[in-house]
């Protein structure tokens, strides 16, 4: 060590030390995975599926949603590699699936769909992933486009400055105190309502009704509501945003009038989670879950793939801090939605309208037909969302008459869309995109866009207004880094997933 | 550098080198602030975290550490820069991070990072010392 560097230690402040008490971990040694090393072959079914063949370690095959067009995206990454891998957990029922969306994700593909006996099943925080019931909500207003194109640059400002983004970003005007994360963790969207932050008909238009049963506060540990307690109503970072839009196509006028949608109507997206609190739990389960593996004898062939049976002691103890956490998740964005609807009254005297409000990261227990008979499973959604047809039980009434609807954010410079479940989302356990997915890789497209200012250029190409917490995610979030939505939607509709509604095309968004 | 970063999908990786296995920690813990930062030079090497941890192996005491860092900066506020290894095995480490308190003010934050995942994690002996490889997920 130089004198400057001694001396330079010196002066340095000392801490108390930190010792993380945790059970000694598991050690984990991994089976070969199916595809490890080589190409996944793929066998088309039809126009929209493929199949991915069992082999090795796979309990059943997997199958792929996708056409020519999305294909050859799908082959740039190890996401194929993947949907085999999940189709090595004990219990799966039907096959490992993956939506057109699909990309390389950890564990899970971001996209994929897995079912579970509950008996024989396993369930797997790496299916549901970090970022706990991230999911996205659809406002409608009473405005439209031609009100807010002159101040779309003030608007935006506005609603950067009213929906904190980015690093470090909290709400502490909410004044929340152990007592009322342990109540919004419980109750979800009810808390929102008991303090004046939700309207009357916003819980029946979320999914769940905003609150999953079974949450249990008391299995999220301190550090994941040391990191939650001041994030409740704030939008995070990387592929999060709140967007304004406008309605430029409908497809479908019944459905399109049932949602309160009409050509040329502003609307408000809001794409969050569960925040740094959603991951802490996850993070903290993964380790009980590496130990629940070696435990069970569970063999894997991913570390972030560990799990344990759905009926055990962690297994439950896992879907009571997950539910908490989505709770937390349905919270934040409706906390974001009441601070969006002050703007949007104070400017322009306009209402927001809750169209739907969808989770993207859950595992939830569901009833699906399984070969004509009705089954409940423990459906995992990593990256996918529920969408269900008309006259499903769970659909709420102002919808059942055309479906679930479900909402299908693109990238900030093209479109987005809504779609309506359909009958052949029981193919897919009632499930179809969450989103274009992923071309790029975030490094790829800082290579090739970190040289510009993106913000610039969509405002000067597309009209598009864009403010971010961060130019480097800006940056990295660029339209050309994902998927033509229009062709991800493509294979959903022409699946029978869901179908199209109406296509919203931005004008202004603020990025974390 | 003792770290390169690489392609994945949705997040960044890192490839990490090192003598030994407490150079690939340290390696990881650079990599961390580089990603955070865009600009670690910024970050003052001013104050110590004693910190001990321990784990099942070398792979996921390295995952362990990245949570340390995750948990550090965003519930405590302290932006961690280099790790000095006092002690290390494949099981368990001790030693002292050491970087700063997080000032808006002066710290550019590049990309905020969530979680670091198990998903390919690896701390191993090499050819030549060891490697370690992380996956951040933004």
């Amino acid at each position: 060590m130089s004198r400057k560097q001694r001396k330079r230690r010196e002066q340095r402040s000392k801490r108390a030390a930190k010792k993380a008490e945790r059970a000694p971990r598991a050690n984990v040694e991994l089976a070969p995975a199916p595809y490890a090393g080589r190409k996944v072959p793929l066998e088309r079914l039809d126009a929209t599926r493929y199949r991915v063949p069992q082999t090795g370690a796979m309990r059943t095959h997997g199958v792929v949603y996708a056409d020519e067009r999305i294909l050859p995206d799908l082959e740039e990454d190890r996401c194929l590699e993947q949907v085999a891998n999940v189709a090595t957990l004990p219990g799966i029922v039907g096959p490992s699936l993956a939506m057109p969306d699909i990309h390389w994700g950890y564990g899970f593909p971001i996209g994929g769909v897995a079912a579970f006996d509950p008996d024989e099943g396993v369930v797997s925080p790496g299916g549901v992933g970090y970022d706990i019931n991230c999911g996205v909500r659809l406002l409608a207003s009473d405005l439209s486009a031609p009100a807010i194109k002159g101040e779309l640059s003030e608007l935006t400002d506005a609603l950067f400055r009213a929906i904190p983004a980015g690093v470090g970003s909290a709400r502490r005007e909410l004044g929340l105190d152990p007592r009322g994360l342990e109540a919004i963790l419980r109750d979800g969207v009810g808390w929102a309502v008991a303090k004046g932050l939700a309207e009357a008909e916003d819980a029946e238009r979320i999914e769940e009704g905003g609150h999953l049963a079974g949450a249990d506060p008391a299995r999220v540990s301190e550090r994941a509501l040391a990191r939650g307690l001041n994030q409740v109503g704030t939008l995070g970072s990387g592929n999060h945003f709140a967007e304004v839009g406008v309605v430029d196509e409908v497809y479908d006028e019944a459905a399109a009038a049932a949602y309160g949608l009409r050509l040329g109507g502003v609307t408000l997206m809001i794409h969050s989670g569960s925040r740094g609190l959603g991951h802490q739990v996850c993070t903290d389960f993964l380790d009980t879950m590496l130990r629940a593996s070696e435990r069970f004898g569970i063999p894997l062939v991913d570390r972030q793939l560990c799990c344990a049976p759905v009926k055990s002691e962690p297994g439950q103890r896992y879907l009571e801090a997950m539910s908490a956490a989505a709770n937390f998740a349905f919270v934040n964005r409706q906390v974001m939605t009441h601070w969006a609807r002050r703007l949007f009254d104070t400017r322009y005297g306009a209402r927001l309208r809750t169209v739907y409000d969808v989770c993207h990261n859950i595992a939830k227990l569901e009833t699906h037909p399984v070969d004509g008979v009705e089954r409940e499973l423990l459906v995992h959604r990593k990256g996918a969302t529920r969408a269900l047809p008309a006259g499903h039980p769970l659909v709420p009434a102002a919808y059942r008459d055309v479906g679930q609807p479900v909402v299908i954010p693109g990238d900030m410079g093209r479109y987005s869309f809504v779609l309506r479940g359909a009958s052949h989302s029981q193919r897919s356990f009632g499930s179809a995109c969450h989103g274009a997915g992923r071309l790029l890789s975030r490094a790829a497209a800082k290579r090739r866009y970190g040289g510009e200012n993106v913000a610039r250029r969509l405002e000067r190409e597309r009209g598009v207004i864009v403010r971010g917490a961060s130019k480097a995610t800006v940056v990295e979030e660029v339209p050309e880094a994902y998927k033509d939505a229009a062709d991800v939607v493509g294979v959903v509709h022409d699946g029978g997933l869901a179908e199209r509604v109406a296509r919203i095309r931005p004008l202004a968004c603020v990025k974390g | 550098m003792p770290y390169t970063f690489f392609d994945h999908t949705g997040d960044f990786g890192a490839d990490l080198r090192g003598a030994d296995q407490g150079e690939v920690l340290s390696a990881a813990v650079q990599a961390f602030c580089d990603l955070l930062t865009g600009d670690p030079s910024q970050v003052r090497l001013e104050v110590e975290q004693p910190l001990e941890l321990e784990a099942g192996d070398a792979a996921e005491l390295l995952v362990a550490l990245g949570n340390e860092l995750i948990y550090g900066f965003e519930a405590e506020g302290f932006l961690a820069a280099d790790f000095e290894p006092e002690e290390v095995t494949p099981r368990s480490l001790r030693g002292l991070l050491v970087g700063e308190d997080y000032d808006p003010e002066r710290h550019p934050i590049a990309r905020p990072i969530k979680a670091v995942t198990h998903h390919q994690a690896a701390c191993e002996p090499a050819a030549a010392g060891w490697r370690g490889r992380l996956i951040f997920d933004l």
